[in-house]
């Protein structure tokens, strides 16, 4: 506290000579934020140019809003609504089928009286978590790729192969059940400390009553939880619109275009690849803002409802 | 839950149904490693089973150029990456935790600010571009220096140390650079070990800026090879000498060797990433 009052009576001048070597400690920082964040940022200007990196945004023509039209009129490759409904499809998918996975996985794991037998199983859900992408998409491949394990089983006991990574009815499955797989267990952590927190004695009155286990679930553990369910469910709104750039990206091939062209991907492939760079951060851009409203959104919808919210 | 017991009939059925269950889902979360594990010992990649054991697709892997290579690329990326936003991350921690600091709330303004503002895929593509960084591993280490969600928990930890340790080295002549490093640094032991497997899993793991920045093969690591061979089934095994040899070993072995090798490090630290990465995930959550 002392030294709080100190500083308030303190010239910046003063601060900048008083604590110079804190000072000197912060331009590691203070380089990386302008050169890898603000600089970036000013990048974003090209959306409103026909910006190419030879004569630089000083150089580049004006085109207004010509770029963000373009991304609705769609080009001869892509139909806005495509990339649009695909995206949204995916994410859809995951909040259907993926989000109250860890939910169930956590109140199953808190029902565990043997803690031996929990921490055990908590250890091998939790793994997944940590493999990469090109890791998880490489076992989907030597499992059910057209020369994976599977079909040789299958060749093996003269039946027909099966391609589902070839088939496009077989690609939003898929990436919803690798997301399951990698990450359910990891995702009970955060359920499985709010239920810590519940208080024994509840549980002991409810017996008391004669409240059974399902009961004890609904009015005890399932109420804990709510708020903790409700903030994560606002925060993956903000993430919405990214449906996991890197998996979607590797599960993608020519047969299942169609459906895994989506706007992290169409970024990619119009910006990097083909070199639009206009155009490419246009769509970021529009993605961001997309995801801004999500979030907005849903808080003001859980405010509305009567719960906290995350802001 | 612990204390209350609840004989009836339905409760015992729910918690044989439970353990069974959890029990399977936690070996279905193993099962496709440990196959990996022993398919790439198996003679026949496991086909008609386990029958005979042989080290020879990783003597196959490490004979190619292209796989040797990545691996070590995968190696050196890792730990001087490791090293880069370690420098960043601590200084900046160490600094931003003194709450007495003119400016301090402005700097965490920042930081929270592109925590939640990301410029996106071509901009910073065009930033690495422009700074000539493109094919070089600085493009993998420079833009993801600091991590603001591990700063920020280095930074809260730091705050949790006792200001008197600090005091009395201010007080023998220390500046604040000297007290970092051979007072508070020596001391934080638990907490760097902890940001440095947070942030040595992100390089190891991460594949899409290798992708993203740097085009030259011989650059590649280990994650990007891992796609070209079995994603793409392009081989990967760019010395043609070695292909009479490859003919020797069963492809799927070594499929899954390679599998193996870009796991590796993953499953040796994991014992320590679970107990590390269990509080972290926490902390994050609970401070934002």
């Amino acid at each position: 506290m002392a030294k709080a009052q100190t500083y308030k009576k303190m010239s910046f001048g003063r601060a900048l000579v008083r604590y110079k070597w804190l000072y000197i400690m912060l331009i590691p920082m203070l380089a990386f934020y302008l050169i890898f964040k603000f600089y970036p940022a000013t990048y974003l200007i090209i959306a409103f140019q026909d910006y190419w990196p030879t004569t630089g945004i000083a150089g580049s023509e004006w085109v207004g809003w010509a770029n963000f039209q373009k991304i609705f009129k769609g080009t001869a490759t892509f139909s806005f609504w495509q990339l649009f409904s695909n995206t949204l499809i995916l994410a859809i998918y995951n909040l259907l089928f993926y989000f109250p996975i860890p939910i169930i996985l956590a109140l199953l794991l808190n029902e565990v009286r043997h803690l031996g037998y929990k921490k055990i199983v908590q250890s091998f859900v939790y793994l997944p978590h940590f493999l990469s992408w090109s890791v998880i998409i490489g076992l989907v491949y030597v499992f059910l790729g057209s020369n994976g394990y599977v079909n040789k089983l299958l060749t093996q006991a003269g039946r027909a192969n099966i391609a589902p990574l070839m088939d496009p009815n077989w690609f939003r499955p898929l990436i919803v059940m690798e997301v399951i797989w990698k990450e359910a267990g990891w995702g009970t952590i955060i359920y499985l400390a709010a239920l810590s927190g519940v208080d024994e004695q509840l549980y002991e009155a409810a017996v008391v009553d004669g409240a059974n286990r399902w009961k004890q679930l609904l009015h005890i553990t399932f109420p804990a939880i709510r708020g903790t369910i409700i903030t994560l469910f606002i925060l993956r709104m903000g993430t919405f619109m990214d449906t996991g750039f890197e998996q979607i990206f590797l599960m993608s091939n020519t047969k299942n275009r169609s459906l895994s062209q989506v706007f992290d991907t169409y970024i990619y492939d119009q910006g990097i690849k083909k070199a639009h760079y206009s155009f490419s951060t246009a769509l970021g851009i529009f993605k961001s803002v997309i995801s801004l409203i999500l979030v907005i959104t849903t808080n003001k919808i859980a405010n509305w409802v009567g719960e906290e919210g995350v802001y | 839950m612990a204390m209350v017991k609840n004989r009836s009939f339905g409760s015992r059925a729910f918690n044989v149904f439970n353990y069974v269950f959890l029990g399977l889902i936690g070996l279905a979360m193993v099962f496709p490693l440990v196959f990996v594990i022993l398919g790439s010992f198996s003679v026949t990649g496991m086909v008609g089973g386990f029958t005979a054991f042989s080290w020879d697709a990783y003597r196959f892997v490490f004979s190619t150029k292209a796989l040797a290579k990545s691996t070590v690329n995968s190696v050196l990326i890792t730990v001087c990456g490791t090293a880069v936003n370690i420098f960043f991350t601590s200084f900046t921690a160490y600094a931003l935790s003194k709450k007495f600091l003119p400016g301090r709330g402005v700097l965490m303004g920042v930081v929270i600010f592109f925590m939640l503002f990301n410029p996106g895929m071509i901009p910073n593509f065009l930033t690495v571009n422009s700074l000539g960084m493109l094919d070089s591993w600085w493009s993998l280490w420079l833009p993801v220096a600091i991590s603001a969600y591990n700063m920020v928990i280095m930074k809260n930890f730091f705050q949790g140390l006792p200001d008197s340790i600090e005091e009395s080295a201010e007080i023998d002549g220390c500046n604040y650079l000297q007290v970092f490093l051979r007072i508070v640094v020596p001391i934080s032991k638990a907490s760097f070990a902890t940001i440095i497997l947070f942030y040595a899993v992100g390089h190891w793991n991460s594949y899409f800026t290798a992708l993203l920045y740097i085009n030259d093969m011989q650059k590649w690591p280990i994650q990007v090879w891992l796609r070209q061979i079995i994603v793409l089934s392009v081989g990967g095994f760019s010395d043609q000498d070695n292909l009479s040899e490859f003919a020797k070993v069963p492809q799927d072995s070594v499929k899954y060797a390679v599998i193996v090798v870009s796991t590796l490090p993953i499953i040796i630290v994991y014992p320590f990433l679970q107990k590390y990465f269990a509080k972290g995930a926490l902390l994050g959550s609970v401070k934002g």
